[in-house]
């Protein structure tokens, strides 16, 4: 395209008139134009509202998983607490002596291990004399337990698996006790429960030290302090030095199975299994200002 | 009513949310643009309906084909030739340019300064509409848009001969138009004040 040096006056006139004129289209025309741009350009079109589905997909499920949360959160408060006012309610007298005789059987045994050492210790060592020697302690072991069973109380002694378990579940939720209201409970969780439990009781320390939280530990000393036993301090040292570790990843278990753990950062302060909530609440609230932002 | 929204300030910036796909921008650019897009429709196409349609084929290719629009000249010069070209896909469709009428050359110039003065837009809009398409396009191509025979010959796929005399025709018959309204006029004010 070039200018034409010379223009012809009839062109000069045209140009200037028409060159920049405007016309008003009719109102129906960009409606026309939408129409058209609708049948032919789908996947332009397409991402606008897309985006708007997807932060709204966001939306609802963030929504739903609080909900879920909030709902199980409230659920798992009466139920243990129910379990605990039955616990109490039916094995109180049995539960605390069984505490305190279990705890009579530690220290005993403990004086009794010790009397073992001090008497491998005190044979001479030779290496077939000395397997004779264990066995022997061993055999002593056994002999000298009976005694110390017995002059225990008889109920307590003969307490079923059962029972220990309904005894070592009744101090944990402890805080919660006077707040809980008492509301149809649900065997369900108990259930769930139960499996974390029965791992386990082959460790009879790690039995004893779910009792001992604030409320149980002064519930036994009580009795100890009944019938004469003054080492009540004792499972509380070898719950903090060989537990810690396996009862707080048995405290997260339960905590997860609870759905606490997604709600409530973890009380022993893990960064791990806290703020899960927090951490969505923080990727929305992100999204929600890159948004504001580039609509601005 | 409100015909420009106050968006994008700049035409780069308008130019870049169109290449974005922007419904707004497209929105915006529609607002500002389509009188001056639909009257260089009209002055190819001279009937008001088909230009309207003309221009909304128009807009449809500015919005896919703005990739393909350089910042080196004007957004607005790169629209009227989108339209431009839109028109004479419509007029090549009819075969226009091919048609010759027979003109009785008055030899005698209109009064341009009057022309100037007193005619508006629409009327000299209206003498063009009446051209023959083929002079119409070169008119409008030549004196309008500002290219040569040459580019004309080739748009068109005609001889550069048949664009100069389809010119000079549509010269002849666009004087003699100006020549019958100059006199009307003047036959009008003569009236008037012998009255």
């Amino acid at each position: 395209m070039k200018k034409h040096t010379e223009k012809q006056p009839i062109d000069d006139l045209f140009a200037r008139k028409l060159g920049d004129m405007s016309i008003t289209p009719g109102p129906k025309s960009w409606d026309e134009l939408q129409n058209r741009m609708g049948r032919e350009q789908n996947p332009r079109i397409v991402p606008v509202w897309y985006r708007y589905a997807a932060a709204a997909a966001c939306l609802v499920l963030v929504g739903g998983i609080g909900w879920k949360v909030y709902q199980t959160s409230e659920s798992a408060k009466p139920t243990t607490a129910v379990l605990a006012n039955a616990g109490n309610d039916s094995n109180k007298a049995g539960s605390r002596k069984a505490e305190a005789g279990r705890i009579e059987n530690l220290t005993t045994a403990d004086t009794v291990r010790q009397q073992m050492a001090q008497v491998a210790t005190e044979v001479p060592a030779s290496a077939p004399e000395n397997i004779g020697t264990i066995q022997k302690v061993k055999a002593r072991q056994q002999q000298e337990k009976i005694p110390v069973d017995a002059p225990g109380p008889s109920p307590v002694t003969s307490q079923t698996p059962e029972e220990e378990r309904m005894v070592a579940r009744i101090p944990a939720p402890t805080e919660k006790l006077p707040v809980a209201p008492i509301e149809a409970p649900k065997p369900v969780v108990a259930e769930s429960l139960k499996p974390g439990l029965r791992e386990e009781p082959s460790e009879r320390k790690l039995v004893v030290m779910i009792n001992t939280p604030v409320l149980a530990t002064s519930k036994a000393s009580e009795v100890a302090g009944a019938i004469g036993v003054e080492s009540v301090n004792k499972p509380e040292t070898i719950e903090e030095e060989g537990l810690s570790k396996a009862s707080k990843l048995f405290k997260k278990l339960k905590r997860i199975k609870n759905g606490e753990a997604l709600a409530y950062k973890g009380e022993t302060g893990d960064e791990e299994d806290s703020g899960l909530i927090s951490r969505l609440y923080g990727n929305v609230r992100q999204s929600l200002e890159t948004k504001k932002d580039s609509k601005q | 009513m409100l015909r420009i929204i106050p968006f994008y300030p700049t035409e780069a910036k308008l130019v870049t949310a169109l290449k974005r796909g922007e419904a707004r921008a497209q929105k915006v650019v529609y607002e500002r643009y389509s009188g001056k897009m639909l009257a260089i429709c009209v002055r190819y196409v001279a009937n008001r309906a088909d230009a309207e349609e003309v221009m909304i084929d128009g807009f449809m290719r500015i919005y896919e084909k703005i990739d393909q629009f350089r910042e080196e000249g004007s957004f607005e010069g790169w629209m009227k030739r989108v339209m431009v070209t839109e028109s004479l896909m419509f007029l090549r469709k009819k075969k226009a340019w091919r048609q010759e009428i027979p003109i009785e050359d008055m030899g005698v110039e209109p009064d341009y300064h009057w022309a100037e003065t007193s005619l508006e837009s629409e009327d000299l809009m209206r003498l063009v509409n009446q051209l023959p398409d083929g002079y119409r396009t070169v008119f409008n191509l030549y004196a309008i848009e500002g290219y040569s025979h040459a580019e004309i010959a080739e748009m068109l796929k005609i001889s550069e001969g048949t664009s100069k005399s389809q010119l000079s025709r549509a010269r002849t018959l666009l004087q003699v138009g100006l020549k019958k309204i100059q006199e009307y006029h003047y036959e009008e004010a003569y009236r008037k004040t012998a009255n």
